[in-house]
């Protein structure tokens, strides 16, 4: 699992690349957290997440929940196959703000 | 029924360790890739399978022991099946038919569901006291749509 943390217009984009399994969930669910701690508007690019498991889907469950403790925004971008079906699945579509692009997240509210 | 043989794509056996995983999943895919499924469904199968060896290092062998996860990949005519033996503990049988209430919100508990959920029939079998734990699990081809 790869990762990015930059700043766009006031939000963090968090990026990740690779596979979300039990061996990096602990490291993205560290990354999520202290980004979401921040306390400004945060988004997640799945564009290139190839595979999510149950473990990588409870860190970003964990992040979106530290984010409404905190009044913080927290969207989901560009989740797509295997990634999207096990949010759907979980019927974590229905949670989660889902973007079909990064870019959604930067100048709009959610 | 033709009452043939199953054939078997794959036998492994590996640590219950987390970064033995990804391995895992390269090993099945590869087997089944030359079974005609469609990417998606295979791709279920592998999560399914996923998901059933991270219950067994975080629970049976409870993260903190070792030991061995022993996986054999069956084809049969209308499907295939998946043997996941474990040498851990015996495990209470009924943490798979524990309903997960999917209208909480909560980061644990989604594994089993989505074992369910991808595929068609789980079943643990009995094995005497002290001979660890082996699940079945099969996915029947005619979900591939």
């Amino acid at each position: 699992m790869q990762h990015s943390v930059t700043e766009k217009s006031g939000a963090i984009v968090v990026a990740f690349a690779g596979e979300i399994d039990l061996e990096h969930s602990p490291q993205a669910r560290e990354i999520l957290l202290e980004c979401v701690g921040r306390g400004q508007k945060v988004v997640v690019d799945l564009a290139s997440v190839k595979y999510i498991d149950s473990s990588g889907i409870a860190s970003l469950i964990e992040a979106l929940q530290r984010a409404r403790a905190e009044g913080a925004s927290f969207a989901l971008a560009a989740a797509n196959g295997a990634v999207r079906q096990v949010l759907e699945l979980a019927r974590l579509d229905q949670v989660f703000t889902l973007l079909e692009r990064v870019e959604e997240g930067l100048h709009d509210d959610f | 029924m033709s009452g043939a043989e199953p054939r078997i794509l794959l036998e492994l056996r590996f640590a219950a360790r987390a970064k033995e995983l990804h391995g895992v999943r390269e090993a099945l895919r590869n087997a089944v890739s030359s079974e005609g499924r469609s990417d998606a469904w295979t791709q279920e199968l592998v999560s399914a399978v996923d998901e059933a060896c991270q219950n067994v290092i975080r629970y049976a062998y409870r993260e903190t022991q070792t030991g061995d996860v022993e996986l054999r990949l069956e084809r049969s005519d209308d499907r295939l099946v998946i043997w996941l033996r474990d040498f851990a503990p015996s495990s209470d049988p009924a943490y798979l038919s524990i309903p997960r209430d999917l209208a909480k919100v909560k980061p644990g508990g989604l594994g089993i569901h989505l074992m369910r959920e991808l595929m068609d029939e789980i079943e643990r079998v009995t094995l005497p006291e002290g001979d660890g734990n082996l699940l079945r699990m099969t996915k029947y081809f005619s979900r591939d749509s």
